[in-house]
Protein backbone atom coordinates (compact mmCIF):
# COMPACT_ATOMS: atom_id res chain seq x y z
CA UNK A 1 0.00 0.00 0.00
CA UNK A 2 1.20 3.50 -0.98
CA UNK A 3 0.08 7.00 -0.15
CA UNK A 4 1.18 9.42 -2.35
CA UNK A 5 0.59 12.81 -4.48
CA UNK A 6 0.20 13.10 -8.19
CA UNK A 7 -1.02 15.26 -10.66
CA UNK A 8 0.29 19.06 -11.41
CA UNK A 9 1.96 20.60 -8.95
CA UNK A 10 -1.04 23.03 -9.08
CA UNK A 11 -3.54 20.25 -8.85
CA UNK A 12 -2.12 17.85 -6.22
CA UNK A 13 -4.29 14.90 -5.62
CA UNK A 14 -4.23 12.29 -3.13
CA UNK A 15 -3.97 8.64 -4.08
CA UNK A 16 -3.40 5.55 -2.05
CA UNK A 17 -2.39 2.84 -4.32
CA UNK A 18 -2.98 -0.97 -3.50
CA UNK A 19 -1.25 -3.71 -5.63
CA UNK A 20 -2.02 -6.74 -6.62
CA UNK A 21 -1.48 -9.09 -4.31
CA UNK A 22 -1.54 -11.94 -6.74
CA UNK A 23 -0.84 -10.73 -10.00
CA UNK A 24 -3.04 -12.32 -12.48
CA UNK A 25 -2.25 -12.72 -16.75
CA UNK A 26 -3.17 -10.10 -18.08
CA UNK A 27 -3.04 -7.39 -14.87
CA UNK A 28 -5.88 -5.69 -14.26
CA UNK A 29 -6.57 -2.43 -12.87
CA UNK A 30 -9.25 -0.26 -10.75
CA UNK A 31 -9.63 3.17 -10.11
CA UNK A 32 -12.04 4.13 -7.43
CA UNK A 33 -14.13 7.20 -7.96
CA UNK A 34 -15.56 8.18 -4.68
CA UNK A 35 -19.00 10.25 -4.79
CA UNK A 36 -19.09 14.18 -3.82
CA UNK A 37 -19.32 16.29 -0.50
CA UNK A 38 -21.28 14.31 2.66
CA UNK A 39 -21.68 10.91 0.22
CA UNK A 40 -17.54 10.77 -0.28
CA UNK A 41 -17.58 10.44 3.87
CA UNK A 42 -19.65 8.04 4.01
CA UNK A 43 -18.95 5.87 1.37
CA UNK A 44 -15.30 6.03 2.63
CA UNK A 45 -14.92 2.82 4.78
CA UNK A 46 -17.14 0.76 2.26
CA UNK A 47 -14.32 1.78 -0.61
CA UNK A 48 -12.01 0.73 1.87
CA UNK A 49 -13.18 -2.28 1.74
CA UNK A 50 -13.89 -2.72 -1.89
CA UNK A 51 -10.35 -1.81 -2.48
CA UNK A 52 -8.74 -4.36 -0.10
CA UNK A 53 -11.07 -7.31 -1.34
CA UNK A 54 -10.86 -6.28 -5.22
CA UNK A 55 -6.51 -6.21 -4.14
CA UNK A 56 -6.16 -9.85 -2.44
CA UNK A 57 -8.25 -10.87 -5.64
CA UNK A 58 -5.05 -9.85 -7.90
CA UNK A 59 -6.28 -6.01 -9.07
CA UNK A 60 -4.49 -3.36 -8.64
CA UNK A 61 -6.47 -0.31 -7.16
CA UNK A 62 -6.26 3.72 -6.84
CA UNK A 63 -8.61 5.15 -4.87
CA UNK A 64 -7.92 9.26 -4.78
CA UNK A 65 -9.44 12.05 -4.02
CA UNK A 66 -10.68 14.84 -6.36
CA UNK A 67 -9.33 18.09 -6.02
CA UNK A 68 -10.87 20.53 -3.47
CA UNK A 69 -11.58 16.95 -1.77
CA UNK A 70 -10.62 14.66 0.61
CA UNK A 71 -6.44 14.93 1.37
CA UNK A 72 -6.14 16.55 -1.66
CA UNK A 73 -4.97 20.11 -2.02
CA UNK A 74 -7.38 23.01 -2.69
CA UNK A 75 -10.12 24.25 -0.45
CA UNK A 76 -13.62 22.34 -1.15
CA UNK A 77 -14.84 25.82 -2.58
CA UNK A 78 -11.73 25.67 -5.22
CA UNK A 79 -13.34 22.18 -6.56
CA UNK A 80 -14.89 22.13 -10.35
CA UNK A 81 -17.00 19.06 -12.43
CA UNK A 82 -14.40 20.64 -14.91
CA UNK A 83 -11.42 19.60 -12.56
CA UNK A 84 -12.92 16.15 -11.72
CA UNK A 85 -13.25 15.37 -14.40
CA UNK A 86 -9.31 16.15 -15.47
CA UNK A 87 -8.59 14.36 -12.19
CA UNK A 88 -10.30 11.11 -12.97
CA UNK A 89 -8.16 10.99 -16.25
CA UNK A 90 -5.23 11.81 -14.39
CA UNK A 91 -5.95 8.93 -12.17
CA UNK A 92 -6.76 6.45 -14.92
CA UNK A 93 -2.85 7.57 -16.29
CA UNK A 94 -1.28 7.52 -12.88
CA UNK A 95 -2.49 3.59 -12.47
CA UNK A 96 -1.71 2.94 -15.95
CA UNK A 97 2.00 4.19 -15.03
CA UNK A 98 1.63 2.42 -11.41
CA UNK A 99 0.82 -0.59 -12.41
CA UNK A 100 2.34 -1.04 -15.75
CA UNK A 101 -1.30 -1.31 -17.09
CA UNK A 102 -2.06 -0.78 -20.99
CA UNK A 103 -5.91 -0.09 -19.94
CA UNK A 104 -7.85 0.32 -16.80
CA UNK A 105 -11.29 -0.21 -15.36
CA UNK A 106 -13.34 2.62 -13.23
CA UNK A 107 -15.63 1.96 -10.12
CA UNK A 108 -17.94 5.19 -9.34
CA UNK A 109 -20.14 5.80 -7.11
CA UNK A 110 -23.04 8.30 -6.99
CA UNK A 111 -21.03 11.33 -8.91
CA UNK A 112 -18.32 9.65 -9.18
CA UNK A 113 -19.85 6.90 -11.09
CA UNK A 114 -20.49 9.81 -13.26
CA UNK A 115 -17.68 11.76 -13.43
CA UNK A 116 -16.18 8.00 -14.18
CA UNK A 117 -18.71 7.67 -17.12
CA UNK A 118 -17.92 11.75 -18.75
CA UNK A 119 -13.87 11.26 -18.16
CA UNK A 120 -14.04 7.83 -20.67
CA UNK A 121 -15.94 9.65 -23.77
CA UNK A 122 -11.83 10.91 -25.09
CA UNK A 123 -10.54 7.74 -24.29
CA UNK A 124 -10.11 4.06 -25.36
CA UNK A 125 -8.19 2.79 -22.38
CA UNK A 126 -11.29 1.90 -19.95
CA UNK A 127 -12.30 -1.31 -20.75
CA UNK A 128 -15.01 -1.68 -17.43
CA UNK A 129 -16.69 1.19 -15.88
CA UNK A 130 -19.40 -0.35 -13.04
CA UNK A 131 -21.71 2.67 -11.92
CA UNK A 132 -22.94 2.41 -8.53
CA UNK A 133 -26.30 4.36 -8.28
CA UNK A 134 -25.22 6.75 -11.02
CA UNK A 135 -26.24 10.59 -10.88
CA UNK A 136 -27.93 10.73 -14.23
CA UNK A 137 -28.65 14.42 -14.25
CA UNK A 138 -26.57 16.83 -12.00
CA UNK A 139 -29.17 19.19 -11.30
CA UNK A 140 -31.65 16.53 -9.74
CA UNK A 141 -28.78 15.09 -7.54
CA UNK A 142 -28.24 18.91 -6.43
CA UNK A 143 -31.89 18.77 -5.91
CA UNK A 144 -32.00 15.57 -3.86
CA UNK A 145 -28.94 16.48 -1.68
CA UNK A 146 -31.00 20.04 -1.12
CA UNK A 147 -33.97 18.26 0.16
CA UNK A 148 -32.10 16.22 1.91
CA UNK A 149 -30.17 19.23 3.86
CA UNK A 150 -33.56 20.74 4.67
CA UNK A 151 -35.27 18.05 6.05
CA UNK A 152 -31.91 17.66 7.76
CA UNK A 153 -32.13 20.98 9.04
CA UNK A 154 -35.35 20.90 10.31
CA UNK A 155 -34.66 17.96 12.81
CA UNK A 156 -32.13 20.66 14.35
CA UNK A 157 -32.79 22.98 17.63
CA UNK A 158 -33.70 26.46 16.88
CA UNK A 159 -30.89 28.86 16.67
CA UNK A 160 -31.12 31.69 19.11
CA UNK A 161 -29.89 34.85 16.92
CA UNK A 162 -29.67 34.99 12.70
CA UNK A 163 -28.71 32.26 10.86
CA UNK A 164 -26.56 32.17 7.53
CA UNK A 165 -28.46 31.18 4.10
CA UNK A 166 -27.78 27.52 3.45
CA UNK A 167 -28.39 28.47 -0.45
CA UNK A 168 -24.81 27.85 -1.16
CA UNK A 169 -23.66 25.00 0.55
CA UNK A 170 -24.70 21.31 0.83
CA UNK A 171 -24.42 18.86 4.07
CA UNK A 172 -21.13 20.48 5.16
CA UNK A 173 -20.06 21.45 2.04
CA UNK A 174 -20.00 23.96 -0.32
CA UNK A 175 -22.01 24.54 -3.14
CA UNK A 176 -21.86 27.76 -4.81
CA UNK A 177 -23.19 29.24 -8.10
CA UNK A 178 -20.23 28.23 -10.10
CA UNK A 179 -20.50 24.76 -9.42
CA UNK A 180 -24.17 24.77 -8.83
CA UNK A 181 -24.14 25.81 -13.12
CA UNK A 182 -21.80 23.11 -13.62
CA UNK A 183 -24.21 19.93 -12.00
CA UNK A 184 -27.15 21.99 -13.88
CA UNK A 185 -24.85 20.72 -17.11
CA UNK A 186 -24.44 17.40 -16.54
CA UNK A 187 -26.58 14.94 -18.02
CA UNK A 188 -25.88 11.03 -18.63
CA UNK A 189 -28.44 11.11 -20.91
CA UNK A 190 -27.20 13.48 -23.51
CA UNK A 191 -23.89 11.64 -23.48
CA UNK A 192 -23.38 9.87 -26.56
CA UNK A 193 -20.14 8.74 -26.50
CA UNK A 194 -20.04 5.46 -24.34
CA UNK A 195 -16.07 3.96 -25.03
CA UNK A 196 -15.54 1.12 -22.23
CA UNK A 197 -16.16 -2.42 -23.24
CA UNK A 198 -18.54 -3.03 -20.60
CA UNK A 199 -20.73 -0.69 -19.08
CA UNK A 200 -22.59 -2.39 -15.71
CA UNK A 201 -24.96 -0.13 -13.29
CA UNK A 202 -25.67 -1.04 -10.18
CA UNK A 203 -29.02 -0.40 -8.54
CA UNK A 204 -29.60 -0.50 -5.05
CA UNK A 205 -32.79 -1.30 -3.25
CA UNK A 206 -35.21 1.97 -3.68
CA UNK A 207 -32.86 3.31 -6.89
CA UNK A 208 -34.07 3.11 -10.75
CA UNK A 209 -31.52 3.53 -13.45
CA UNK A 210 -34.38 3.03 -15.98
CA UNK A 211 -33.99 5.68 -17.94
CA UNK A 212 -29.60 5.61 -17.98
CA UNK A 213 -30.31 1.79 -18.83
CA UNK A 214 -32.65 2.23 -21.91
CA UNK A 215 -30.22 5.38 -22.76
CA UNK A 216 -26.75 2.70 -22.68
CA UNK A 217 -29.20 0.18 -25.00
CA UNK A 218 -27.33 0.91 -28.21
CA UNK A 219 -25.53 -1.26 -31.29
CA UNK A 220 -22.02 -0.35 -30.22
CA UNK A 221 -22.48 -0.58 -26.43
CA UNK A 222 -22.33 -3.44 -23.74
CA UNK A 223 -24.73 -2.45 -21.03
CA UNK A 224 -25.81 -4.84 -17.81
CA UNK A 225 -28.01 -3.34 -15.62
CA UNK A 226 -28.39 -5.22 -11.99
CA UNK A 227 -30.14 -4.69 -8.98
CA UNK A 228 -28.76 -6.09 -5.41
CA UNK A 229 -31.14 -5.87 -2.49
CA UNK A 230 -29.02 -3.31 -0.22
CA UNK A 231 -30.55 -0.65 1.33
CA UNK A 232 -28.12 2.24 1.05
CA UNK A 233 -30.26 5.21 2.18
CA UNK A 234 -28.55 8.44 0.07
CA UNK A 235 -31.68 10.06 1.27
CA UNK A 236 -32.40 9.39 4.32
CA UNK A 237 -31.94 12.57 7.09
CA UNK A 238 -31.18 10.24 9.91
CA UNK A 239 -28.32 8.59 7.87
CA UNK A 240 -26.42 12.02 6.25
CA UNK A 241 -23.46 11.27 8.94
CA UNK A 242 -23.57 7.81 8.99
CA UNK A 243 -21.06 5.29 7.74
CA UNK A 244 -22.72 3.19 4.92
CA UNK A 245 -22.05 -0.74 4.78
CA UNK A 246 -22.53 -2.05 1.99
CA UNK A 247 -21.26 -5.62 1.71
CA UNK A 248 -23.37 -6.68 -0.82
CA UNK A 249 -22.51 -4.41 -3.21
CA UNK A 250 -18.80 -4.91 -2.26
CA UNK A 251 -19.09 -8.48 -2.64
CA UNK A 252 -20.31 -8.62 -6.03
CA UNK A 253 -18.19 -5.96 -7.41
CA UNK A 254 -15.15 -7.59 -6.47
CA UNK A 255 -16.93 -10.72 -8.49
CA UNK A 256 -17.48 -8.87 -11.67
CA UNK A 257 -13.48 -8.89 -11.26
CA UNK A 258 -12.48 -12.35 -9.70
CA UNK A 259 -10.80 -14.06 -11.80
CA UNK A 260 -10.37 -11.96 -14.94
CA UNK A 261 -14.14 -12.25 -15.30
CA UNK A 262 -14.09 -8.47 -16.53
CA UNK A 263 -11.65 -8.05 -19.15
CA UNK B 1 5.74 2.67 4.77
CA UNK B 2 6.65 1.81 7.94
CA UNK B 3 7.02 -1.65 8.53
CA UNK B 4 5.60 -4.64 10.40
CA UNK B 5 2.38 -6.23 9.76
CA UNK B 6 -0.23 -3.75 9.83
CA UNK B 7 0.23 -0.56 8.82
CA UNK B 8 -1.23 3.37 9.35
CA UNK B 9 -2.04 5.68 6.64
CA UNK B 10 -1.75 9.37 7.82
CA UNK B 11 -0.73 12.86 6.20
CA UNK B 12 1.53 14.78 7.57
CA UNK B 13 1.01 18.37 7.71
CA UNK B 14 4.52 21.23 7.54
CA UNK B 15 4.23 24.63 7.89
CA UNK B 16 6.30 26.86 5.97
CA UNK B 17 7.38 28.79 9.16
CA UNK B 18 7.26 26.95 12.79
CA UNK B 19 6.17 28.72 15.62
CA UNK B 20 9.00 28.64 18.12
CA UNK B 21 8.20 25.83 20.28
CA UNK B 22 8.59 22.27 19.65
CA UNK B 23 4.95 21.36 19.72
CA UNK B 24 3.37 19.22 17.03
CA UNK B 25 -0.52 18.32 16.61
CA UNK B 26 -2.42 15.20 16.00
CA UNK B 27 -5.56 14.85 14.92
CA UNK B 28 -7.54 11.54 16.36
CA UNK B 29 -10.36 9.90 14.25
CA UNK B 30 -14.13 10.95 15.09
CA UNK B 31 -15.75 7.35 15.23
CA UNK B 32 -15.39 5.66 11.95
CA UNK B 33 -14.65 8.71 9.79
CA UNK B 34 -11.53 8.29 8.41
CA UNK B 35 -8.55 11.08 8.89
CA UNK B 36 -9.88 14.05 7.08
CA UNK B 37 -12.69 14.07 9.73
CA UNK B 38 -16.26 14.87 9.68
CA UNK B 39 -16.93 17.41 6.58
CA UNK B 40 -13.05 17.62 5.78
CA UNK B 41 -12.60 19.12 9.19
CA UNK B 42 -9.50 18.02 10.13
CA UNK B 43 -7.35 18.75 6.57
CA UNK B 44 -9.44 22.71 7.36
CA UNK B 45 -7.82 22.70 11.04
CA UNK B 46 -4.39 21.15 9.97
CA UNK B 47 -4.05 23.73 7.21
CA UNK B 48 -5.37 26.35 9.30
CA UNK B 49 -2.48 24.88 12.11
CA UNK B 50 0.44 24.95 9.74
CA UNK B 51 -0.64 28.62 9.03
CA UNK B 52 -0.02 29.62 12.85
CA UNK B 53 3.47 27.48 12.62
CA UNK B 54 2.50 24.33 14.23
CA UNK B 55 2.83 21.05 12.11
CA UNK B 56 0.37 18.42 12.36
CA UNK B 57 -0.43 14.52 11.42
CA UNK B 58 -3.69 13.09 11.03
CA UNK B 59 -4.61 9.86 10.82
CA UNK B 60 -5.63 6.47 11.24
CA UNK B 61 -5.67 4.57 14.02
CA UNK B 62 -6.27 0.82 13.26
CA UNK B 63 -9.18 -0.75 12.16
CA UNK B 64 -9.98 3.07 10.68
CA UNK B 65 -10.22 4.75 7.64
CA UNK B 66 -7.33 3.15 5.55
CA UNK B 67 -5.08 2.04 7.95
CA UNK B 68 -4.92 -1.86 8.03
CA UNK B 69 -6.96 -3.75 10.32
CA UNK B 70 -5.55 -4.40 14.18
CA UNK B 71 -4.04 -7.66 14.65
CA UNK B 72 -2.39 -7.27 17.97
CA UNK B 73 -5.40 -8.19 19.80
CA UNK B 74 -5.45 -4.90 22.25
CA UNK B 75 -8.61 -3.57 22.88
CA UNK B 76 -9.66 -0.04 21.13
CA UNK B 77 -8.23 1.86 24.66
CA UNK B 78 -5.05 0.50 24.53
CA UNK B 79 -4.58 -0.17 20.66
CA UNK B 80 -5.44 3.81 20.31
CA UNK B 81 -2.84 5.20 22.52
CA UNK B 82 -0.17 2.47 21.40
CA UNK B 83 -1.21 4.04 17.93
CA UNK B 84 -0.97 7.56 19.18
CA UNK B 85 2.42 7.33 20.60
CA UNK B 86 3.59 5.40 16.86
CA UNK B 87 2.09 8.99 15.57
CA UNK B 88 4.21 11.25 18.56
CA UNK B 89 7.03 9.18 17.10
CA UNK B 90 6.78 10.01 13.47
CA UNK B 91 6.53 13.61 14.24
CA UNK B 92 9.32 13.68 16.46
CA UNK B 93 11.27 12.52 13.94
CA UNK B 94 10.12 14.23 11.18
CA UNK B 95 9.63 17.83 12.67
CA UNK B 96 11.47 17.63 15.73
CA UNK B 97 8.29 17.81 17.84
CA UNK B 98 8.86 16.49 21.48
CA UNK B 99 5.62 18.35 22.84
CA UNK B 100 1.98 17.42 21.38
CA UNK B 101 -1.39 18.80 21.16
CA UNK B 102 -4.19 15.78 20.85
CA UNK B 103 -7.76 16.94 19.06
CA UNK B 104 -10.46 14.85 17.99
CA UNK B 105 -14.06 14.82 18.18
CA UNK B 106 -16.71 12.02 19.91
CA UNK B 107 -14.45 9.29 20.46
CA UNK B 108 -11.41 11.10 19.23
CA UNK B 109 -11.87 13.58 22.29
CA UNK B 110 -12.02 10.29 24.51
CA UNK B 111 -9.01 9.08 23.23
CA UNK B 112 -7.15 12.59 23.61
CA UNK B 113 -7.91 13.02 26.96
CA UNK B 114 -6.62 8.90 27.50
CA UNK B 115 -3.53 9.54 26.02
CA UNK B 116 -2.92 12.68 27.45
CA UNK B 117 -3.61 10.75 30.75
CA UNK B 118 -1.03 8.29 30.12
CA UNK B 119 1.77 10.17 28.43
CA UNK B 120 3.36 13.50 29.80
CA UNK B 121 4.52 14.60 26.32
CA UNK B 122 0.87 15.64 25.61
CA UNK B 123 0.82 19.35 26.68
CA UNK B 124 -2.77 20.14 25.42
CA UNK B 125 -5.81 18.29 24.48
CA UNK B 126 -8.69 19.85 22.48
CA UNK B 127 -11.59 17.69 22.77
CA UNK B 128 -14.56 18.35 20.89
CA UNK B 129 -18.00 16.69 22.29
CA UNK B 130 -16.03 14.28 24.37
CA UNK B 131 -16.90 13.18 27.99
CA UNK B 132 -19.02 15.41 30.34
CA UNK B 133 -21.13 14.61 33.34
CA UNK B 134 -24.19 15.90 34.46
CA UNK B 135 -25.04 18.08 37.25
CA UNK B 136 -27.85 19.56 39.18
CA UNK B 137 -28.02 22.54 36.48
CA UNK B 138 -28.05 19.54 33.85
CA UNK B 139 -31.35 18.47 34.72
CA UNK B 140 -33.30 21.25 35.74
CA UNK B 141 -32.72 22.21 32.36
CA UNK B 142 -33.68 19.22 31.03
CA UNK B 143 -36.91 18.46 33.03
CA UNK B 144 -38.12 22.63 32.02
CA UNK B 145 -37.04 21.72 28.75
CA UNK B 146 -39.30 18.83 28.33
CA UNK B 147 -42.27 20.18 29.97
CA UNK B 148 -41.63 23.04 27.18
CA UNK B 149 -42.19 20.23 25.24
CA UNK B 150 -45.21 18.80 26.46
CA UNK B 151 -47.08 21.64 26.13
CA UNK B 152 -45.93 22.50 23.11
CA UNK B 153 -46.74 18.96 22.06
CA UNK B 154 -50.23 19.20 23.60
CA UNK B 155 -51.07 22.19 21.92
CA UNK B 156 -49.55 21.48 17.92
CA UNK B 157 -51.06 17.70 18.54
CA UNK B 158 -48.32 15.91 18.48
CA UNK B 159 -48.88 13.49 22.31
CA UNK B 160 -51.44 11.76 23.40
CA UNK B 161 -53.04 14.23 24.56
CA UNK B 162 -53.07 16.96 22.07
CA UNK B 163 -54.11 13.86 19.55
CA UNK B 164 -56.80 12.98 21.91
CA UNK B 165 -57.89 16.90 21.52
CA UNK B 166 -57.79 16.80 17.93
CA UNK B 167 -59.60 13.56 17.32
CA UNK B 168 -56.26 12.03 15.54
CA UNK B 169 -54.70 8.73 15.92
CA UNK B 170 -51.67 7.90 17.74
CA UNK B 171 -48.46 6.59 16.51
CA UNK B 172 -46.11 4.21 17.89
CA UNK B 173 -45.16 5.01 21.13
CA UNK B 174 -41.30 5.38 22.13
CA UNK B 175 -40.24 5.78 25.45
CA UNK B 176 -39.83 9.22 27.03
CA UNK B 177 -37.42 8.25 29.96
CA UNK B 178 -34.39 10.37 29.95
CA UNK B 179 -31.50 8.28 28.87
CA UNK B 180 -28.83 8.03 31.27
CA UNK B 181 -25.38 9.11 30.46
CA UNK B 182 -23.38 6.16 31.35
CA UNK B 183 -24.88 3.74 29.14
CA UNK B 184 -24.46 6.62 26.25
CA UNK B 185 -20.80 6.41 26.98
CA UNK B 186 -21.19 2.75 26.98
CA UNK B 187 -22.59 2.86 23.89
CA UNK B 188 -20.42 5.39 22.04
CA UNK B 189 -17.32 3.63 23.64
CA UNK B 190 -17.67 0.36 24.38
CA UNK B 191 -14.19 -0.60 26.44
CA UNK B 192 -13.27 3.16 27.86
CA UNK B 193 -15.41 2.67 31.56
CA UNK B 194 -16.75 6.20 32.06
CA UNK B 195 -14.69 7.50 35.05
CA UNK B 196 -17.07 8.55 37.91
CA UNK B 197 -17.10 12.66 38.41
CA UNK B 198 -14.44 12.22 41.23
CA UNK B 199 -12.03 10.17 39.45
CA UNK B 200 -12.19 12.77 36.11
CA UNK B 201 -11.59 15.31 38.57
CA UNK B 202 -8.33 13.44 39.83
CA UNK B 203 -7.36 12.76 36.39
CA UNK B 204 -7.84 16.21 35.29
CA UNK B 205 -6.00 17.89 38.18
CA UNK B 206 -3.42 15.71 37.56
CA UNK B 207 -2.60 16.82 34.02
CA UNK B 208 -3.11 20.78 34.99
CA UNK B 209 -0.35 20.03 37.49
CA UNK B 210 2.18 19.11 35.05
CA UNK B 211 1.49 22.15 33.06
CA UNK B 212 -1.41 20.49 30.67
CA UNK B 213 -3.53 22.64 29.13
CA UNK B 214 -7.08 21.99 28.26
CA UNK B 215 -10.07 22.70 25.69
CA UNK B 216 -13.19 21.21 26.08
CA UNK B 217 -16.08 22.59 23.33
CA UNK B 218 -19.50 20.85 23.47
CA UNK B 219 -21.97 21.54 20.88
CA UNK B 220 -25.99 21.39 20.74
CA UNK B 221 -26.12 17.80 19.71
CA UNK B 222 -24.05 16.76 22.94
CA UNK B 223 -27.47 17.23 24.94
CA UNK B 224 -27.62 14.05 26.61
CA UNK B 225 -24.47 14.65 28.07
CA UNK B 226 -24.10 18.57 28.04
CA UNK B 227 -26.86 21.15 27.94
CA UNK B 228 -25.92 24.55 29.31
CA UNK B 229 -22.95 26.85 28.68
CA UNK B 230 -21.97 26.44 32.82
CA UNK B 231 -22.09 23.00 33.30
CA UNK B 232 -18.40 22.17 33.38
CA UNK B 233 -17.55 24.92 35.69
CA UNK B 234 -20.37 23.61 38.17
CA UNK B 235 -19.24 20.13 37.74
CA UNK B 236 -15.36 20.79 38.30
CA UNK B 237 -15.42 24.39 40.47
CA UNK B 238 -11.99 24.17 41.83
CA UNK B 239 -10.33 22.43 38.88
CA UNK B 240 -11.69 25.28 36.83
CA UNK B 241 -10.25 28.04 39.11
CA UNK B 242 -6.96 27.31 38.12
CA UNK B 243 -7.24 28.62 34.34
CA UNK B 244 -5.90 25.82 32.66
CA UNK B 245 -9.43 24.29 31.39
CA UNK B 246 -11.55 26.59 29.01
CA UNK B 247 -14.70 25.36 28.37
CA UNK B 248 -16.77 26.65 24.88
CA UNK B 249 -20.61 25.93 24.14
CA UNK B 250 -21.98 25.70 20.64
CA UNK B 251 -25.20 24.78 21.43
CA UNK B 252 -26.12 25.65 17.78
CA UNK B 253 -23.79 23.75 16.56
CA UNK B 254 -24.11 19.87 15.24
CA UNK B 255 -21.84 17.46 16.37
CA UNK B 256 -19.92 17.54 12.86
CA UNK B 257 -20.25 21.20 12.42
CA UNK B 258 -22.43 20.46 9.23
CA UNK B 259 -23.37 24.53 8.56
CA UNK B 260 -19.93 26.13 7.07
CA UNK B 261 -20.38 28.81 9.53
CA UNK B 262 -20.03 26.60 12.21
CA UNK B 263 -16.89 24.90 10.81
CA UNK B 264 -15.40 28.47 10.36
CA UNK B 265 -15.97 29.15 14.17
CA UNK B 266 -14.74 25.72 15.03
CA UNK B 267 -11.36 27.41 12.73
CA UNK B 268 -11.75 30.11 15.02
CA UNK B 269 -11.55 28.98 18.24
CA UNK B 270 -9.20 26.27 17.59
CA UNK B 271 -6.90 28.78 16.47
CA UNK B 272 -7.03 31.58 19.50
CA UNK B 273 -6.79 28.98 22.40
CA UNK B 274 -3.27 27.47 20.54
CA UNK B 275 -1.84 30.86 19.90
CA UNK B 276 -3.21 31.64 23.57
CA UNK B 277 -2.15 28.91 25.45
CA UNK B 278 1.25 28.09 23.44
CA UNK B 279 1.87 31.18 20.96
CA UNK B 280 2.07 31.18 16.95
CA UNK B 281 1.84 32.82 14.47
CA UNK B 282 -1.06 35.43 12.92
CA UNK B 283 -2.78 33.07 11.17
CA UNK B 284 -1.79 34.96 7.52
CA UNK B 285 -0.69 33.10 4.92
CA UNK B 286 3.38 32.94 5.42
CA UNK B 287 3.69 30.57 2.70
CA UNK B 288 2.60 27.23 1.43
CA UNK B 289 1.88 24.25 3.90
CA UNK B 290 3.38 21.17 2.64
CA UNK B 291 1.69 17.94 3.08
CA UNK B 292 3.24 14.36 3.10
CA UNK B 293 1.61 11.38 3.00
CA UNK B 294 2.56 8.38 4.09
CA UNK B 295 2.19 4.84 5.26
CA UNK B 296 3.73 3.45 8.09
CA UNK B 297 4.20 0.42 10.69
CA UNK B 298 2.04 -0.31 13.66
CA UNK B 299 4.19 -2.25 16.26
Amino acid sequence: MQAFHFGSARHRLFGIYHPAARVPRPPVGVVICPPFGHEYIRTHRTLRTLTTRLSASGVHVLKFDYFGCGDSAGGAEEGSVAQWQSDVASAIDELKDMAGLQAVSIVGVRFGATLGAMATTTRKDVRTLVMWDPVVRGSAHAEELRRLQNEWLRTRPKASGPVPSADAELIGFPFGASLSGEFNAVDLLTQTKWTPRRIITIATTGMDHEELRQHLTKPNVTSESEQILCDCQWFEPASVHLQLLANEVVVRIESLFAHQAVS
Amino acid sequence: MFGGESRLVGVLTEPAERASNNIACIFINAGLIHHVGPNRLYVQLARRLARLGYPSLRFDLLSRGDSDTRRDGLSFVAGSLTDVRLAMEVLQRAVGADRFVLMGICSGAVNSLHVATQDPRVVGVIAIDGPAYQTTGYHVRYYLRRIGRVWTNTLTGRNKIGRWLRGAPAPVERSSAQPRAEDEFAYLYGDLVMPSRDEAAQVLGAMVDRGAQIFFIFTGSWAIFYNYAGQFRDAFPEIMKRGAIRVAYAPDADHTFTRLHHQQRLLDMVSDWLTASFGGGRGEETGNAVERPGVGAAR
